[in-house]
């Protein structure tokens, strides 16, 4: 073995209670990180899948991003226009065209695509009145564009192709109104149409927002009902490369002008949370490394400081200061290096127990989760010990180049 | 082995000034030249600025001004680099304690100066570690770490350790001065052995009048001036 190496390891067996402290802080700190990146980034990823399983990734509305342009507009580009009074034209809502949109959507590679009509509608039962969204669907494609299928936990998707009245509710809709299958319900579309629908399904996604308000119904009786015959305002499209959707949908709004939104768009007040969180759990790491660095400082000041000695002999025989140097920041090398393989452990565990916690968050949340979701990835693992073994490295830089510079005369005329 | 009475050290009018709070003037005003192949000893009261120039014998201190010429070059304004690259080559110290490093067993420590040095290969090494040890009588205790040894065992390990790069130059501070009569008469007679058989040049401080004598110059200071030889 190298005997500067030796040196670097001797030094640090000759303070074993502070080398112990010291590497267990980096520990702590490299196996906090990783649990609570695992915990967060797994609850993201969950999320993230939640939407991707459940909202289309790419959503094509019967909106337009900007209003058209006036014809005057159209005509004189550059010219400054005022106008006043103007009446906007009570235009008929949906797509237009949606036959050969949804034709030319059907054509693209490794997408399915379905169409619907959504709009709001309220649910009648006993004594009990709630405001649901309708959404008209075509069961059939909407198998292919999302999960709701194996969603619906009681009776099946299916049971709207047969059951024409048939109408499929979410949990939340079933326990505040008391619906259970085959009860009949009365929907009562914002346009005064009345229905009298069967239950033929309650699905359950684990999205608040989609169990407690979204209903589902043929799109012919959605027509019916927002009395709008032949009229979709949604075209709904998967994917199978979801990070792609952004870039599809923007082809899409471009080639038919209609707002074309993908998940990441619809999803981005969330995704956006996401990012801040993801500063907060590096924040905490850092905060957490700079307390194991002081650690990592405080031991290494302490041994130049008995080994200043020592460090005048090596220098006296001729030892360049980089020498001197190497031997410290290797010490802090090694502290950084064998914590973090301990906080890979510590880490590791962590998150198994984690994983063992029940929790159960249910009513009025955001989303329903039952337990952790950790995400497990080697990321993590070497971030952690890169920051910190870096940081490991940083601590013991200054009095690695204090021990450097020391003047050999001063302290072998101070020892002897 | 190096030519016998060259010039090796010539000092001319060295002063060392440590600037501090107090101004102390340690050396004042010193010339002298040391040829290859001297035993020198330098003597004087304590504080009198012995070790001092020791220290810039050994290029661990530079002069605040006058002329110093080791090997006929000036050392001053030479960078700490290069001044630890010919200390490495050609010095060799011995203090008046062992100063081993307690991490390291003997055999290592008399190696350390030879792979910092790094010119020679591992059977080289060796070969020039076993002549070492065998010379002063070590060859049975090598292996032992500097608790495990006496006294007299720990200065011939720091003694190997200063002769294993096979330096022109050995200096020694006090080298007996925490040994007892016997042991240091056997640091001493190595020394001369040194000197007679293998050419060194020694430039020892001392205390021991009686081990002064018997050395081929004696460099007496006193007060930072040198008083007489």
């Amino acid at each position: 073995m190298n005997v500067l190496l030796k040196l670097s390891f001797s030094h640090l067996m000759g303070r074993p209670r502070q080398t112990v402290v010291s590497i267990a802080g980096v520990a702590v700190g490299v196996g906090f990180f990783i649990a609570m990146a695992a915990l967060m980034q797994g609850f993201q990823a969950y999320f993230v899948q939640k939407i991707i399983d459940i909202t289309p990734h790419i959503m094509v509305k019967d909106e337009f991003r900007t209003p058209p342009l006036q014809p005057l507009q159209t005509l004189f580009p550059n010219a400054a226009l005022d106008l006043k009074g103007l009446k906007p034209k009570d235009e008929k809502r949906g797509i237009r065209n949606h036959a050969r949109i949804h034709q030319s959507l059907k054509k693209l590679k490794e997408a399915s695509v379905t169409k619907g009509l959504e709009g709001e509608a309220f649910l009648n039962f006993g004594s009990k009145t709630m405001g649901v969204a309708l959404s008209g669907i075509d069961p059939e494609a909407e198998k292919k564009v999302s999960t709701l299928d194996k969603d619906i936990f009681k009776g099946k998707l299916d049971n709207l192709l047969v059951k024409k009245n048939g109408i499929i509710i979410g949990i939340g809709v079933s326990e505040k109104l008391g619906l259970k299958m085959n009860d009949t319900v009365t929907v009562v579309s914002s346009e005064g149409v009345i229905l009298r629908m069967k239950i033929v399904g309650i699905f359950s996604t684990g999205l608040t927002t989609q169990d407690n308000r979204t209903t589902y119904v043929q799109l012919k009786k959605a027509q019916i009902l927002l009395r709008r015959q032949n009229v979709i305002n949604n075209l709904r499209l998967r994917i199978e490369n979801v990070d792609d959707a952004e870039i599809v949908a923007r082809q899409i709004e471009n080639q038919f002008g209609y707002r074309t939104e993908s998940w990441q768009e619809s999803n981005v007040n969330v995704l956006s949370i996401f990012k801040v969180q993801n500063l907060v759990t590096y924040s905490t790491i850092i905060a957490i490394l700079i307390v194991s660095s002081l650690g990592i400082f405080n031991i290494i000041s302490t041994i130049v400081f008995e080994k200043s000695r020592d460090i005048a002999i090596l220098k006296s025989i001729g030892f360049f200061e980089e020498d001197i140097k190497k031997i410290f920041l290797v010490e802090g090398f090694l502290v950084g290096i064998i914590g973090s393989i301990l906080g890979w452990g510590l880490g590791y565990s962590l998150c198994l127990a984690l994983e063992q916690v029940p929790i159960s968050v249910k009513d009025g949340a955001f989303i329903r989760i039952e337990g952790f979701y950790l995400l497990y990835t080697l990321w993590h693992y070497s971030i952690g010990a890169i920051v910190s073994i870096t940081s490991a490295v940083l601590a013991a830089y200054l009095p690695a180049r204090k021990a450097a510079y020391l003047k050999p005369v001063d302290i072998i005329r101070g020892a002897a | 082995m190096v030519k016998k009475n060259e010039e090796l050290y010539r000092l001319e009018n060295i002063t060392r000034v440590i600037e501090g709070e107090v101004e102390a003037i340690i050396l004042r005003g010193i010339s002298f030249k040391v040829n290859t192949h001297e035993f020198i000893s330098i003597i004087g009261p304590s504080g009198s600025g012995k070790s001092s120039l020791l220290y810039m014998l050994g290029l661990l201190d530079m002069p605040s001004s006058g002329d110093f010429y080791f090997r006929g070059e000036s050392m001053v304004g030479l960078t700490r680099l290069e001044l630890a690259q010919i200390r490495l080559e050609t010095l060799g110290f011995i203090f008046q304690f062992h100063f081993l490093l307690p991490e390291l067993r003997g055999i290592e420590n008399i190696r350390l100066p030879m792979e910092r040095l790094g010119k020679l290969n591992v059977t080289q090494m060796k070969d020039r570690v076993d002549k070492v040890l065998e010379s002063l009588g070590l060859t049975k205790d090598a292996y032992k770490y500097p608790h495990q040894l006496s006294g007299g065992q720990r200065q011939r390990v720091a003694i190997a350790r200063a002769l294993i790069n096979e330096p022109m130059v050995i200096l020694a501070d006090e080298p007996t001065g925490s040994l007892d009569t016997e042991n240091g008469d056997k640091v001493f007679k190595i020394f001369q052995d040194l000197v007679k058989n293998e050419g060194k040049t020694i430039i020892m401080v001392t205390h021991n009048p009686e081990l002064a004598i018997q050395t081929d110059r004696q460099i007496n200071i006193v007060d930072g001036h040198i008083r007489g030889e």
